[in-house]
């Protein structure tokens, strides 16, 4: 009987505890017509779309900087989206992924497997591979593209440049 | 052909090569800055269809050296920039081996190129290579670019297709991008970009779509090229 008591004291613990743990995103899979939608919807100042996916090494490594770009500016100067290009099936491990990490930028699966059919809509000059970011100022009208791994720095540095 | 024309013809070879090699990288680089104001894009300007694709001598996975020249009697080549790591290589795997186990007794064998660094991927090393064309049979050679054959080309990502067309002895560039429209499930396909380019050219018609873009792994170059 002392043992079920434990048993439910813990039960209640682990039960409170839920909320704050559950406070992680669930993340959705979307298709290029919501992601342009996203982008045509947007109301923050800077939009930026990070493509990536969990296998991808360099891709990973320039997360912080987003996070940090997210944790630093309010969301009427910048929003961040975390656009994962995991497969479709992988979902389960993109939303592990982040709960472990505690990514707090928006992240969506981008569930488009016809490639060709909208990677030049995203910008002309990208290849394909990944990393890559694009960012949207909303004042000016104005995108700039990079197929590279970005560092908090450089991101900053540009991110400033279009808010002002 | 006496000696000395023969060697005249040889030095002009040389700088052509070299002409071309430099010429590329100038315009590579240009294009980088004038696109970005963060310095280092990786943006690669290489090949596009109609140009004329280098040969090459590249060590395969059973050591020896292969270059196109060893096919004589092949009518072109499916050129394929993979590696081990990355999902979407290895969601092709088979896919690249039924390219090869059709197209290459119709003269067209494929010709598999690993140009990442090893270093930044050990799933890429010589060993790990050898591993997993044994594990999956391949029948094509498996090579590892230690020459920077991929920047030429201008391989963006792994896979990465480059369908060639020997013509008056150079190869010619037919078809450039993805195998086909569907990474993921290849039961879900419906456009066979490096199938049809392919077939196309075994009868001697134009290849209808040329170049593709497709999602896959930035390629981290080797750092001793």
């Amino acid at each position: 009987m002392k043992s079920l008591s434990k048993y439910l004291i813990l039960c209640i613990v682990v039960c409170l505890a839920e909320p704050i743990s559950a406070e992680a995103q669930t993340v959705s899979s979307i298709n290029f017509q919501e992601l342009e939608s996203i982008i045509s919807k947007n109301e923050s100042e800077v939009l930026v779309l990070n493509f990536w996916a969990t296998w991808c090494k360099p891709c990973v490594e320039e997360l912080p900087a987003f996070e940090t770009i997210s944790q630093n500016y309010s969301l009427i100067d910048v929003q961040v989206y975390l656009i994962s290009m995991d497969f479709a099936k992988e979902l389960n491990r993109v939303q592990q992924y982040i709960e472990k990490k505690e990514i707090k930028s928006k992240v969506v699966l981008l569930d488009e497997p016809d490639y060709d059919s909208w990677i030049n809509k995203v910008d002309s000059s990208w290849t394909g591979a990944i990393p890559a970011t694009v960012l949207i100022s909303k004042k000016e009208n104005k995108k700039e593209f990079y197929e590279q791994k970005m560092d908090i720095k450089g991101l900053q540095a540009r991110i400033e440049n279009l808010l002002n | 052909m006496n000696k000395k024309s023969l060697s005249v013809l040889s030095i002009a070879l040389i700088i052509g090569l070299i002409g071309t090699y430099s010429f590329k990288k100038v315009r590579a680089s240009g294009k980088a800055i004038a696109a970005s104001p963060i310095a280092m894009q990786s943006f690669i300007d290489g090949y596009e269809v109609g140009d004329e694709a280098t040969d090459f001598n590249l060590r395969n996975i059973d050591g020896k050296m292969v270059s196109l020249s060893n096919y004589p009697s092949a009518k072109g080549f499916i050129i394929a920039f993979t590696c081990n790591h990355c999902p979407f290589s290895k969601a092709y795997e088979d896919r690249v081996i039924a390219l090869n186990n059709k197209y290459a007794p119709q003269g067209y064998p494929v010709i598999a190129i690993n140009p990442n660094d090893p270093a930044a991927y050990e799933e890429d090393s010589f060993e790990n290579m050898k591993k997993r064309a044994s594990e999956k049979g391949y029948t094509f050679p498996y090579l590892v670019d230690e020459k920077g054959i991929g920047q030429l080309y201008g391989a963006a990502r792994t896979p990465h297709i480059f369908v060639l067309k020997k013509e008056a002895g150079k190869y010619i560039v037919k078809y450039t991008g993805a195998i086909d429209d569907s990474a993921q499930d290849p039961a879900s396909v419906s456009k066979k970009y490096v199938q049809d380019a392919v077939d196309n050219l075994i009868l001697n018609k134009p290849v209808v779509t040329q170049s593709t873009k497709a999602i896959g792994c930035s390629i981290k170059w080797r750092g001793d090229i």
